[in-house]
């Protein structure tokens, strides 16, 4: 592994996966184009960089085959004005292939937020529009007002559950977060356990992700930089089994990063531990050199 | 045996010039330790394990061999292990622990620059442990200035009557490491530097070190290192010193000298980064980099502290004479 190596980037379209088996698509992107089942995105939009200019892009992607859904905190007629820009929009919404909710119908008021609920309501969503003869959902949720009423941390807890939920279902997601609303640091948090990213103001170069074979895959490049998210997307992740780790696309890791995965490791213990696989020649050196490690298993592959 | 004998680390030196010689330095410290019960520990090559039994006799039974090639691999990890080590003595309730050990130099094919540093602070990081180290070093073929560093880093001198007495050259290992440093600094830094980075993130830093290394001879597994110890120390810099932090790199074809330098005052500990210290933040990064590098000098400068690190070969002292 060659420090500084940055990974393949999804914008260029060549990080894709199919439904079955391969990389999902992960990385910096400029763009919400050219994404769909399995692809979850985070946008975090300012001044400059205008929400529906994701929006439209990535439902667009979604008018021939999709069944199209998007949730923000705002009235009907606020929503239906952000998709003007879909030329089909009108009669989209009349065939029930488009469906647009606010954010309460969508989670219920902050007191009732359940996530269990919330996962379970997508996943069954995209279920149904496959059964109605679409071939996935796509959806596009402003979770931005979501994030100012749930602290950051349940809030990663709650995309790391989902991000698993659309690995695995005929699912897009594309959540949105106003960064003026969240914060950077929440922000950067967001970004970080998403595979695919957008923020302008913020070089977030790596990440936390759900990947193939019931592993989580950690990408890029963690420092400084990413420390406190990868710290609370490490403290969100579920601990009631052993965890397996995919390092394939970690270009580097920093020695506070590294003892991380040894705190974590540590916390898994009673569950059986941390499985790494293909972890990097310099992080398999860190960790031997540091000495043992309890609930760590670092696998062949 | 000795003019010294005191609780606390004795650190003595066995500049032999023969078999004999060191047979008399060696085998009475020995057997004065087995026969006061004391755990006593040898680490020599085979050669002079066999000579020690012989001259021992059955009496060798009693010494506790150490595997030198998993215990002298690197200085500093050496460092951390032998202070496990001599921790686990002592809490096991043990007496004073006696140690013969050869320490790697560049007649033994090792290095010397970490080893001096290690020989050096072992005087103050070993104190709290009632530990009596004796180093054997072979004057025939050990450069003349290894044997000069080895009479400042060591407070006893073994005599051909087998007696340690006090050595008048002993120096202050924080001073000698402060003047090894400024006397190591590499004359590539007076030239231009090929790459200045003002305030760099860790990120910033290993990219423009990469490219720069790759410009050089140095393997990838090197490179490698070298980009994970400037990202520790800029993430030191960043967190715990004091801003600007700007970073210089040099590259000759066989290494590259990267500087780093915060205008804080640096860690109060002039040994910082020899050992892990796993309750602090930046402790286990620090000493980590010692182990990614071939030099790494800690220097506090009248506009702040400078961490430097050379990769590859480094280059030899600038001057012996400000050691002297």
């Amino acid at each position: 592994v060659a420090p500084g190596r940055l990974p393949k980037q999804s914008s260029d379209g060549a990080e894709r996966r199919g439904s079955h088996g391969n990389v999902r698509a992960s990385g910096r992107i400029d763009a919400a184009v050219g994404y769909g089942a399995c692809d979850h995105l985070c946008w975090v939009y300012d001044a400059r960089t205008a929400w529906p200019d994701a929006v439209i892009p990535f439902l667009h992607d979604g008018e021939a085959h999709d069944r199209l859904l998007y949730i923000a905190d705002k009235t009907e007629s606020d929503l239906l004005d952000d998709l003007e820009g879909l030329s089909s929009r009108d009669r989209m919404l009349t065939s029930g292939q488009l469906m647009v909710v606010s954010v309460t119908q969508a989670y219920g008021h902050r007191e009732g937020f359940d996530a269990g609920q919330q996962l379970a309501t997508f996943r069954s969503e995209a279920e149904s529009a496959v059964k109605a003869g679409y071939r996935s959902l796509r959806v596009v949720a402003d979770a931005s007002s979501v994030a100012t009423q749930l602290d950051t941390y349940r809030l990663v807890a709650f995309e790391l559950l989902l991000d698993a939920v659309v690995a695995q279902a005929p699912l897009s997601l594309l959540c949105g977060y106003d960064e003026q609303q969240i914060g950077r640091e929440a922000a950067r948090s967001l970004c970080f356990v998403h595979p695919l990213h957008h923020c302008r103001r913020d070089q977030v170069i790596g990440g936390l992700y759900a990947g193939d074979a019931r592993r989580w895959r950690l990408h890029g490049e963690v420092d400084l930089h990413l420390r406190e998210a990868l710290y609370m997307a490490f403290a969100a992740l579920p601990t009631t089994q052993v965890l397996h780790l995919e390092l394939a696309d970690l270009a580097f890791i920093e020695v506070a990063a590294a003892r991380a995965l040894v705190a974590l490791a540590a916390r898994l213990t009673p569950v059986g531990g941390l499985v790494l696989h293909h972890t990097p020649a310099q992080l398999r050196w860190m960790l031997e050199t540091w000495g043992e490690h309890p609930g760590l298993l670092v696998a062949d592959s | 045996m000795t003019a010294v004998d005191r609780p606390g680390f004795m650190h003595a030196a066995a500049m032999y010039s023969s078999d004999e010689d060191f047979l008399s330095m060696v085998v009475p410290f020995l057997h004065e330790g087995l026969t006061a019960g004391e755990p006593t520990l040898l680490e020599v090559t085979a050669r002079q394990q066999g000579l020690i039994h012989d001259a021992l006799g059955d009496a060798a039974t009693g010494l506790t061999l150490l595997n030198s090639a998993d215990r002298y691999d690197q200085p500093f990890a050496a460092l951390h292990r032998n202070h496990q080590m001599f921790a686990s003595y002592r809490d096991k309730g043990a007496p004073r622990v006696r140690v013969v050990g050869q320490v790697p130099h560049p007649s033994t094919g090792a290095p010397w620059d970490g080893w001096v540093r290690y020989e050096a602070a072992i005087n103050q990081l070993y104190a709290p442990f009632d530990v009596w180290g004796l180093c054997p070093y072979d004057t025939r073929s050990t450069p003349d200035p290894v044997l000069a560093d080895v009479e400042r880093t060591h407070g006893l001198l073994a005599g051909p009557d087998g007696r340690h007495r006090p050595n008048p050259r002993y120096t202050d290992p924080a001073d000698f490491l402060a003047a090894r440093a400024q006397a190591e600094i590499d004359p590539l830094e007076d030239s231009e530097p090929a790459v200045t980075v003002a305030e760099p993130t860790p990120s910033d830093a290993r990219h423009a070190v990469a490219a720069l290394a790759r410009t050089t001879t140095l393997d990838s597994e090197a490179v490698d290192n070298l980009v994970l110890a400037v990202s520790e120390v800029v993430t030191n810099a960043t967190v715990h010193g004091q801003p600007p932090v700007d970073l210089r790199a040099w590259a000759a074809d066989d290494r590259v000298v990267v500087a780093i330098r915060d205008r804080g005052p640096g860690p109060a500990d002039p040994f910082a980064g020899y050992l892990p210290r796993t309750g602090h933040s930046g402790g286990l990064g620090l000493w980590t980099t010692h182990q990614l590098c071939s030099r790494v000098t800690l220097s506090p400068t009248p506009d702040g502290f400078t961490v430097r690190l050379v990769a590859g070969t480094p280059h030899p002292l600038r001057s012996a004479d400000i050691l002297s």
